[in-house]
């Protein structure tokens, strides 16, 4: 099923904060998100980056067991 | 003490006994111009965070199960007492009425991308120049750039997947919007935030399934890297944006 195509639950996450944060009736006025004193966002980003890094480590391995350049997912030199 | 307010229904479903939200604070209803509020008290102004947002998710998805379809409130809405609350629905009855009405019987999927359905060919810098093939990201002469050239191309390369990823966002969309238009009741366009591209997809909640299977069989044949996640309660088509 395509839900399985990725590990879903740094997807959930931030599918969830995207979908209560920024959707939705809102009721009284205007809703201001202040995170301004809060990690919400950079922990957001991190799981999201984690996924993708993730993904990409897959796409990497499955193409080099495949033979192929890999031509799409940039590789960065060992530092 | 404030109320904390999560969303409205037009039947007369209460919260389950026991049911939490916000804090742990105990949901219960108002009733307020013919609707149905689940609101909960809070000691004071509600702040995002990773717990908050789960528990306002949480009660939203218990309204769902609860009975008809509710209108999910955007998070983070405080008022002074419920009576405010009352009076804030009154304000708004009529358009929060025909809001209601337009996802009655519905719920919302949502499909996300997590990358560029499009890769590069196998051989990107064939036909390309060198700054075309340095700003995707694949020098044909790598290890020639200094630190921060590298850097930079690094950073180029991620503008160009993150445009790649929401264009390509739009070409599935259209896609499963062919596959699937009967069972689509609305949708909306690509949207690309914190790193992902999504799409919400309206669906009668009696046939999530079959929109599943529709998505299932389009990617079947247009292989893509795509996630479908719900049902959920109409965030997406319950505001103003």
């Amino acid at each position: 099923m395509p839900g399985d195509v990725v590990n879903s639950a740094p997807l959930e996450l931030s599918d969830l904060i995207n979908r209560v944060l920024d959707k939705g009736a809102v009721i009284a006025g205007s809703v201001t998100i202040s995170v301004g004193d809060i990690d919400l966002i950079q922990l957001d980003l991190t799981v999201v980056l984690t996924a993708i890094e993730t993904v990409r480590s897959a796409e990497r391995r499955r193409r080099e067991l495949q033979g192929h350049v890999n031509a799409d997912v940039p590789v960065l030199p060992p530092e | 003490m404030p109320t904390y307010l999560y969303c409205l229904r037009s039947d007369r479903a209460e919260p389950p006994g026991g049911l939490t939200g916000v804090d742990g604070a105990v949901v219960h209803a108002i009733h307020a111009s013919g609707f149905m509020a689940w609101v909960s008290d809070v000691a004071e102004k509600v702040t995002p965070t990773v717990d908050r947002v789960k528990a306002h998710d949480a009660v939203c998805a218990a309204a769902l199960a609860a009975g008809e379809t509710p209108l999910p409130v955007r998070f983070g809405q405080t008022f002074p007492d419920d009576t405010s609350v009352a009076q804030g629905l009154a304000a708004r009855e009529s358009v929060l009425r025909s809001r209601l009405a337009r996802i009655a019987g519905c719920v919302e999927m949502r499909l996300v991308l997590l990358r560029d359905p499009h890769p590069a060919s196998e051989n990107p810098t064939a036909g390309a120049s060198n700054l075309d093939a340095a700003w995707a990201g694949t020098d044909p002469s790598p290890g020639a750039d200094g630190p921060g050239t590298a850097f930079l191309k690094r950073l180029a390369h991620r503008g160009r997947a993150d445009l790649a990823r929401e264009v390509g966002c739009e070409e599935v969309r259209h896609a499963i919007r062919s596959a699937a238009m009967s069972l689509i009741v609305g949708q909306h366009p690509c949207e690309s935030a914190r790193g992902i591209s999504f799409f919400p997809v309206l669906v009668r909640r009696g046939e999530v399934d079959a929109f599943r299977l529709a998505v299932a069989e389009t990617l079947r044949i247009k292989p893509t890297p795509l996630s479908v996640l719900g049902p959920f309660a109409p965030y997406s088509f319950a505001g103003d944006a």
